[in-house]
């Protein structure tokens, strides 16, 4: 095996490959059918400062190439987390993130509070979720409130900061660059596009919330185009996701600039790609040559 | 939970779009309880898909057999599929019924609901309870595919079809209407079915105190437990909450389901 290693902020990732928050739960499913240690890091279901119930159902809709999702952050809490998923998380030798969402500045920095000196490698600012009322993307769509949401956190704890931006707005570069001004280490993009899909024959959204979160390959394009114009905008690290489900699309990300990258919908297609697709770069890197996945990161042959 | 290449052995047509798909996977078959279900993708099919979810109908030397219909783009490309062709399979997933020794158990199905009851009465069977009657609900007279199942292994079959093509003209609840009055109160009912039907059978069982067992179904991304698309609000205690049919389910009793 190569050195696939890549650093993002303070820690040392053994590859670049993570499973983005809320389609791996707490690791503890998934530890029963593959091998966690093998991932690079772990993005832990979304967090709220009390438990969430979630949305009605139906929560969930297959589209071409993609699904919706509406799960409206489901959660056990922060405090349940700290206590009973983080001992847990803690066995694998592998970075975990908890990624957080509130409705005010006041509750990020309480749940950055709370996770600092937990265990945890560093938090993701969830700005980006397009399933919950308040809060959420709703921070996500306004550079100010990025930057205020930001800086809240990052006063708030000495763990790394990752702010996960939502691909619903016109510049998405301009939001990477207030979170990388206000002290983000990283940012990962993107989070789902909202969409909405409609049952025909009762004229209704199939979602009970109407509007769901878009994700999978169908996205992808738009994602690899996102990562390459915020890595030309900041030179923080860039955790690039958006429809990677093997070794070919997983490469995109990384050559459009992303350092690190996620698979979330891959998961639900395949629960092994993710242990696929690093052995699938080590091939590639032996194939090619390379020594280090920083060469490849934007290394983009622009036409 | 296993994760599985398994290839095709049959796959045939019950009736107009009820199919019967066998594929070889020993592990699975081995650890199987009834009410459990596989999540079935196709290899070879080019697109990513997500895996859709199906009862385990049957084990049987080291082979796994599901019912299903074909609904929409994932079980048409399925029933397309031949022999010797190889599936994702993930499973089996969930928890089973709870089997009770010497009871006198009614099973009810509406429509392809069945698949999730066979291997079932054949347990109920095979502990030696010999009151074990099916109420199977459906469509026509054409839908009954699945019937032939239980009437093979030697159950008693009741049938209502929605527009009276055979047996009772009604839904499945009037039958079980019907039933209850002309037989013993059986101790408990195991159904699988359209939620609305689950719905009746839960209020009459309520009022005469019979248990039931429900097998839901529900549209899942995962099958795994991590995504929390099939949630299902269930109360315990006073406290209601959203469980996963694929991880807690997709068997509940009838008594803790929420129904909206």
């Amino acid at each position: 095996m190569n050195d696939l290693s890549v650093q993002i902020g303070k820690v040392l990732w053994k590859n670049p490959v993570s499973v983005a928050s809320g389609t791996f739960g707490c690791a503890e499913e998934m530890s029963e059918i593959m091998d966690i240690g093998k991932l690079g890091a772990i993005f832990a279901k979304g967090l709220t400062l009390k438990p969430r119930s979630g949305n009605p159902p139906q929560r969930i809709i297959e589209t071409p190439a993609g699904m919706l999702n509406a799960i409206g952050l489901q959660n056990v809490g922060v405090d349940e987390f700290i206590k009973n998923k983080i001992p847990f998380l803690a066995n694998f030798d592998v970075p975990v993130y908890a990624n957080i969402s509130g409705n005010s500045e006041h509750e990020y920095s309480e749940l950055a509070k709370k996770l600092d000196g937990s265990g945890i490698a560093g938090i993701e600012i969830n700005v980006s979720c397009p399933n919950v009322k308040k809060g959420g993307m709703a921070f996500g769509l306004d550079p100010d409130l990025v930057a205020s949401v930001t800086r809240s956190v990052r006063k708030s704890t000495e763990l790394d900061v990752i702010v996960k931006l939502s691909p619903n707005v016109t510049d998405i570069s301009l939001m990477a660059k207030r979170a990388e001004q206000e002290g983000a280490d990283a940012v990962s993009l993107v989070n789902t596009f909202m969409g909405l899909a409609i049952d025909i024959n009762q004229r209704r959204p199939y979602l009970a919330n109407n509007t769901g979160g878009l994700s999978g390959p169908a996205i992808r394009p738009i994602a690899v185009r996102m990562v390459w114009e915020v890595y030309n905008s900041v030179s923080i690290p860039i955790i690039g996701m958006g429809g990677i489900v093997d070794t070919d699309s997983a490469l995109e990300f990384i050559i459009a600039g992303a350092t690190a990258l996620s698979v979330g919908t891959g998961t639900f297609y395949d629960p092994l790609s993710t242990v696929k697709i690093v052995k699938g770069i080590n091939q590639y890197f032996e194939e090619n040559n390379y020594k280090k996945i920083i060469e490849l990161v934007g290394s983009l042959v622009f036409n | 939970m296993l994760i599985r290449s398994c290839k095709i052995i049959n796959n045939s047509p019950l009736s107009e779009n009820i199919y019967s798909m066998t594929f070889e996977c020993l592990e699975i078959a081995g650890k199987f309880k009834p009410g459990q279900f596989v999540t079935v993708g196709i290899s070879a099919c080019g697109i990513q898909r997500l895996k859709r979810p199906f009862s385990i109908a049957r084990c049987k030397d080291e082979c796994v057999t599901i019912l299903y219909q074909c609904v929409g783009l994932n079980t048409r490309a399925l029933s397309e599929c031949t022999a010797g062709m190889i599936l994702d399979v993930t499973g089996p997933l969930g928890n089973g019924f709870k089997v009770e020794h010497n009871s006198n158990a009614l099973l009810i199905s509406g429509g392809v609901g069945a698949a999730s009851l066979l291997a079932l009465a054949e347990e109920l069977l095979a502990r030696g309870n010999s009151e074990v009657k099916l109420l199977f609900g459906a469509r026509s007279a054409n839908d009954l595919a699945l019937r032939d199942f239980f009437a093979e292994i030697g159950l008693d079959v009741f049938v209502a079809t929605d527009d009276g093509s055979e047996g009772l003209h009604g839904y499945v609840t009037e039958l079980l209407d019907d039933y209850l009055m002309k037989n013993k109160q059986p101790d408990i009912i195991y159904a699988c079915g359209p939620k609305p039907m689950l719905k009746e059978i839960s209020s009459q069982a309520l009022v005469k105190g019979i248990e039931s067992q429900f097998c839901l179904e529900a549209y899942m991304a995962c099958g795994l437990g991590v995504c929390m698309g099939c949630a299902q609000k269930i109360v315990h205690d006073g406290e209601e909450e959203y469980l996963r049919v694929c991880k807690e389910g997709p068997v509940f009793f009838a008594k803790n389901i929420c129904w909206d």
